[in-house]
């Protein structure tokens, strides 16, 4: 592109370049009657986006200035007042934000990391000439299917330290019984296990459909060029699969990091904080301690820590999505 | 280098029979097309070579190696796919790196040996590029580079060109053929253009529903066909089939429905069992002339022109010979098939290759001599050559 820069001639580039020399004004309302209709066709879809996109947006950066409360929010005597960065100092001076803030990072590393294993893995061998495919594939896929709220709860009886079936195994080969959802620890491997289960089926999905747009030529050729089993996934499976992985660790990323359901329906962040992330910290901060502005400022936390990851991740991936 | 050896080869998918027992020895250093119509089973005799697909039943040999039970990479042989399956993450350089690294070849000798196949190749200057980047013609050359570097005893060829356009496909032909001088590496080259196969052969294969029809030179095959089907694949426009009968007292004639061609004297021996029956009378578009012919034995043979195909160095002559009244000898009247009876009344159609100066046009009616001297005659029935 530099080289075509300089290489051309700066008066053809000047001439090839053609401006137009009306006035703005001018020009936009030509713009405008030609493209009447398209814009006509776009004002539904706007409106919409404003109303739940965009206006929610800057409401809640406007409500993350303030101390909304309880008291204060529908008051006919007193009205909320202008914090400035008030909300985010307090988020960043309480020792608590890095606690919360290390398990959530360690839950969506850990939730990631198994969906993408186990899918890749499942995925794997659903790609082969399997009797029964389809019926693998269906079963497989089912998690994916069941309401989140029965899932959990199907979990949480899971989890029962006395009659819950994890637990029943275990005491059958004489191991003890986990305190499942009465340990902190446990109970985060609990919510884990369940968030797990139900993520697979989605990687699982997409990473089926980048396999099997994989020319079986190239594992051929691999194969005459003497590659093993291994030296194929990697030089062949895993560069096909990034174009594919890529978003879909994405979204899984943002999905595990915001996913408030599970862990809100199994331990409601307990026992003891030990399973609280930083959604269940920012509903507990509007719907526990009805601290609006406070969680507002939260939120917009939460995103600016997203959008810095989303960043990276396509950054450091953009080389290898030019295949 | 070495020899490859096919004995009794099988293969069936499922109860699908696709090659059903081929015997093929292919000398060292050979260049041997596989030619035949598409689904006759070419690919699938390379796969099973290459062993990317496990026979039913027979033997594979390379070399003094019977390699049936080895995996491809132990095979010793290297194969250019149709879609050529160039990694598109790699640079053509990691590419044509690739099978040398999976070797352990000591990264030296990778630089080495993959310089010198870009260098013959011409692919020097390409590289550091990746394949998205690159032309059909240049992606096909990295294929054989790819091939070329592994130093392989066999080289498997798929239908290489088929994505190229017409003329890039013949200067590759060329380009492949000098490859072949140089290396001398027994090459196995599928392929179901006949100009590809003609060209590029020492040897010829042909292969039709899963059987070999004939084997031998690209004139073996073109002068001398072993059947029917060989006959009428190989060349194009294919070879015109007449069917004839064979009538006469000491003279023998080939009866046509509309006409009657005498057997040229050196035939009559092998034509002589076939007194009174069914043969097939085939002769090539460019063995047919015009003009009027001595009478004796180039007899002139009416026909009308159904359509001129001008194509530049020459013409094709769609034409067809009038219906006519036939009348066979008393000898063979009661010999008659029921077939031939049935054939009798319809117009045969035939195609003549000329000379661009002839005179003809459509709708006309011209007269056509047959060079008897290359017809061919085959079993009505076996379908196999007669002479
Ligand atoms: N994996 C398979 N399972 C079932 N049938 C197959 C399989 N592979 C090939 N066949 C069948 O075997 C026959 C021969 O296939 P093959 O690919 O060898 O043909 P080909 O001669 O290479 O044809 P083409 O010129 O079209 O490439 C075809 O009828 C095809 O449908
Ligand atoms: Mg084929």
């Amino acid at each position: 592109m530099n080289i075509a820069a300089t290489a051309i001639p700066k008066e053809v580039k000047q001439s090839q370049r053609y401006r137009d020399p009306r006035p703005f004004s001018v020009r936009f309302r030509e713009h405008m009657r030609r493209n009447r209709l398209a814009y006509l066709l776009l004002i539904p879809a706007f409106v919409v986006i404003c109303a739940t996109v965009i206006y929610p947006f800057i409401y809640a950066f406007n409500l993350a200035t303030t101390d909304t409360n309880m008291y204060n929010i529908n008051s006919p005597t007193k009205q909320p007042q202008f914090v400035g960065v008030g909300n985010f100092v307090e988020i960043f001076s309480n020792p608590e934000f890095y606690t919360v803030l290390g398990r959530t990072i360690l839950w969506t590393a850990v939730n990631v990391i198994c969906h993408v294993a186990f899918g890749l893995w499942l995925a794997v061998l659903l790609n082969r000439n399997l009797k029964m495919r389809g019926l693998y594939r269906t079963l497989l896929v089912l998690p994916w299917a069941i309401p989140q709220l029965i899932v959990a709860m199907m979990w949480k009886n899971e989890f029962n330290t006395q009659y819950g079936s994890i637990n029943l195994i275990l005491q059958s080969i004489g191991l003890p019984a986990i305190p499942w959802l009465t340990d902190p620890f446990w109970a985060f491997v609990a919510v884990c296990i369940t968030n797990i289960w139900l993520g697979i089926p989605f990687m699982m999905v997409i990473i089926l459909g980048g396999l099997q747009s994989i020319s079986p030529e190239y594992y051929e050729a691999a194969q005459i060029d003497g590659a093993t089993a291994w030296q194929q996934f990697r030089n062949i499976t895993v560069p096909f699969l990034r174009p594919v992985l890529t978003p879909a660790i994405i979204l899984g990323t943002v999905w595990t990091f915001n996913n408030l359901n599970i862990i809100y329906l199994i331990t409601k962040g307990g026992p003891n904080n030990g399973t609280q992330i930083l959604v269940t910290y920012v509903y507990r901060a509007a719907f526990d301690f009805y601290r609006y502005g406070y969680a507002a400022a939260f939120s917009v936390v939460i995103f600016l820590i997203l959008l810095i990851f989303c960043l990276f991740y396509i950054r450091a991936t953009r080389g290898a999505q030019e295949v | 280098m070495a020899e490859v050896r096919l004995v009794n080869l099988a293969k069936a998918f499922g109860p699908v029979q696709i090659l059903k027992g081929i015997d093929l020895t292919i000398p060292d250093g050979e260049f041997v097309v596989l030619l035949g119509p598409s689904g006759c089973g070419k690919t699938t005799t390379l796969r099973l070579i290459a062993g990317l697909e496990e026979a039913t039943s027979g033997e594979i040999f390379i070399g003094e190696r019977k390699v049936n039970d080895l995996p491809p990479k132990e095979r010793d042989i290297a194969m250019v796919f149709q879609s050529y399956a160039l990694y598109p993450h790699m640079t053509v350089f990691d590419n044509m790196a690739f099978g040398l690294r999976l070797h352990g070849v000591r990264r030296e000798e990778v630089d080495r040996r993959v310089m010198e196949a870009a260098e013959m190749l011409e692919l020097t200057p390409l590289l550091a590029r990746k394949p998205r980047a690159l032309s059909g013609g240049q992606r096909q050359r990295v294929a054989v580079g790819r091939a070329i570097v592994r130093n392989p005893k066999v080289f498997l060829m798929d239908e290489p060109l088929s994505n190229l356009d017409a003329k890039l496909r013949v200067q590759t032909r060329v380009e492949l053929s000098k490859l072949h001088m140089k290396l001398g590496v027994t090459t196995i080259y599928v392929t179901h253009d006949q100009m590809e196969a003609m060209t590029l052969g020492n040897l010829v294969v042909i292969m039709n529903q899963g059987i070999i029809q004939q084997m031998g030179t690209p004139s073996d095959v073109y002068d001398r066909p072993a059947n029917k089907f060989v006959a009428g694949f190989v060349g194009s426009p294919p070879m015109n089939f007449f069917p004839a009968l064979v009538d006469g007292e000491e003279e023998l004639f080939f009866q046509m429905a509309s006409f009657r061609l005498p057997v040229l004297p050196e035939r009559c021996a092998a034509l002589a069992p076939y007194r009174g029956k069914d043969v097939v009378f085939g002769i090539r578009p460019e063995d047919i002339n015009m003009g009027g012919g001595d009478g004796a034995v180039h007899i002139p043979v009416t026909a009308k022109v159904d359509v001129l195909e001008l194509l530049g160095a020459e013409i094709f002559l769609y034409l067809s010979s009038p219906e006519g009244i036939f009348v066979a000898s008393s000898a063979s009247q009661k010999l008659l098939s029921q077939k031939f009876l049935k054939l009798k009344a319809t117009a045969v159609s035939f195609i003549a290759r000329v000379d661009p100066s002839t005179p003809a046009k459509e709708g006309d009616s011209v007269q056509v001599v047959f060079n008897l001297g290359r017809s061919h005659a085959f079993d009505a029935d076996s379908e196999r050559a007669i002479y």
